[in-house]
């Protein structure tokens, strides 16, 4: 729990405003599940992913009414060590595409796989991986870093 | 595909913490604990029902089964004869090779109920019984004088169920005339009438009482 429940909450923060309580549902499913799953980081990811986006689509109106008035919220923890702004991460994320935004919060902050992404978005790995080297790119040019290609 | 190797502004991203989980810790270990419970006691659980739906199943079947045997009429099984089916043909076959062996042809055995007369009943016998004239003669007195005692025994019975009596008397002397007819006792009916009429009269005591 405590490995998967921050990032998944970061991963569900991209469609819905109450991401604690989608997480929160998903452990709860995966507590009651009848055949505990190989690999239940996965499926955690997978079940947040349909739950966010299934209370995104029920809840579009009202949030798009209140978005216009809501502060944005923080989406790491602020800590002077990090060579990054987390608020200007946090902003940088919320900027991107929402394709590109979950390859990149699944990967950097869930381990999880691409070909696992790739099975969890519908898309291929070589999709996946397309959109995660562009939203990269993206951030990067956001920091002005020089990102060199440790290949 | 490989996974890519992060790279440096990759890992500094991911050294971000995200915020803070702010899921129910609490509430989720409760549910987790309760249903360790609850799968550990319906594993628990799981055999004695099974068993006793196995046996419940067995159980019911045998008793339909069962039921469905009895309540099926017994009918005889042609191909799949029974001890005492082939006990019996043995004997039948071993008696008729040994009737077959005495005789020089198979003859049908005599209907003794049809005969109702003494030459009738020598006769349905004469090819059966392996004896002499005089003793199939004798053996058929001696069948007549049983018919007698049987007819003289209905006749005490009550007059319902007794044959109207000029029927009765009428078999009886004829019956009896016939065979003493067949016993050479005495000369034959027409003859007896008219010749010897005390014939009758050793017999029936009257020779008014003579029908024919």
């Amino acid at each position: 729990m405590d490995r998967y429940a921050a990032p998944l909450e970061l991963f569900a923060s991209q469609w819905t405003q109450s991401p604690a309580d989608i997480v929160q549902e998903a452990f709860i499913e995966l507590i009651r599940t009848e055949s505990f799953p190989d690999d239940p980081g996965a499926w955690l990811f997978k079940v947040v992913r349909n739950k966010s986006l299934n209370a995104a689509r029920s809840g579009r109106r009202r949030r798009e009414r209140e978005s216009s008035v809501a502060k944005r919220e923080a989406l790491f923890e602020p800590s002077s060590l990090d060579a990054i702004n987390t608020e200007e991460a946090t902003a940088a994320l919320q900027e991107l595409p929402d394709e590109q935004r979950e390859v990149i919060v699944a990967k950097l902050w869930g381990n999880q796989t691409l070909e696992t992404i790739a099975e969890m978005v519908g898309v291929s790995v070589a999709t996946v991986h397309r959109r995660y080297m562009a939203g990269i790119e993206s951030l990067r040019t956001r920091f002005q870093v020089k990102w060199t290609n440790q290949d | 595909m490989d996974e890519p190797r992060l790279t440096e502004f990759e890992q500094q991203l991911g050294r971000l913490e995200p915020i803070g989980s702010q899921i129910d810790r609490d509430a989720l270990l409760f549910l987790a604990g309760q249903q360790s419970v609850r799968t550990e006691r319906e594993n628990r659980s799981k055999l004695p029902q099974r068993v006793w739906q196995v046996w419940a199943l067995s159980a019911t079947a045998a008793t339909l089964l069962l039921s469905w045997q009895l309540g099926r009429p017994k009918q005889p099984n042609p191909s799949v004869p029974s001890q005492t089916q082939i006990a019996s043909e043995v004997t039948a076959s071993s008696v008729d090779a040994t009737a077959l062996a005495n005789t020089p042809q198979q003859q049908p055995k005599p209907d003794f109920a049809v005969a109702r007369s003494a030459p009738a009943f020598r006769e349905s016998i004469s090819s059966w019984l392996p004896l002499p004239a005089v003793a199939q003669t004798e053996f058929a007195a001696n069948r007549f004088q049983i018919l007698q005692q049987s007819i003289d025994q209905r006749n005490q019975l009550p007059l319902q169920y007794q044959p109207r009596q000029e029927e009765r008397r009428l078999r009886t002397v004829k019956t009896l005339a016939e065979m003493r007819h067949d016993l050479a006792l005495d000369p034959p009916l027409s003859e007896s009438n008219s010749q010897n009429p005390t014939a009758w009269s050793r017999i029936f005591g009257t020779s008014q009482e003579r029908p024919l």
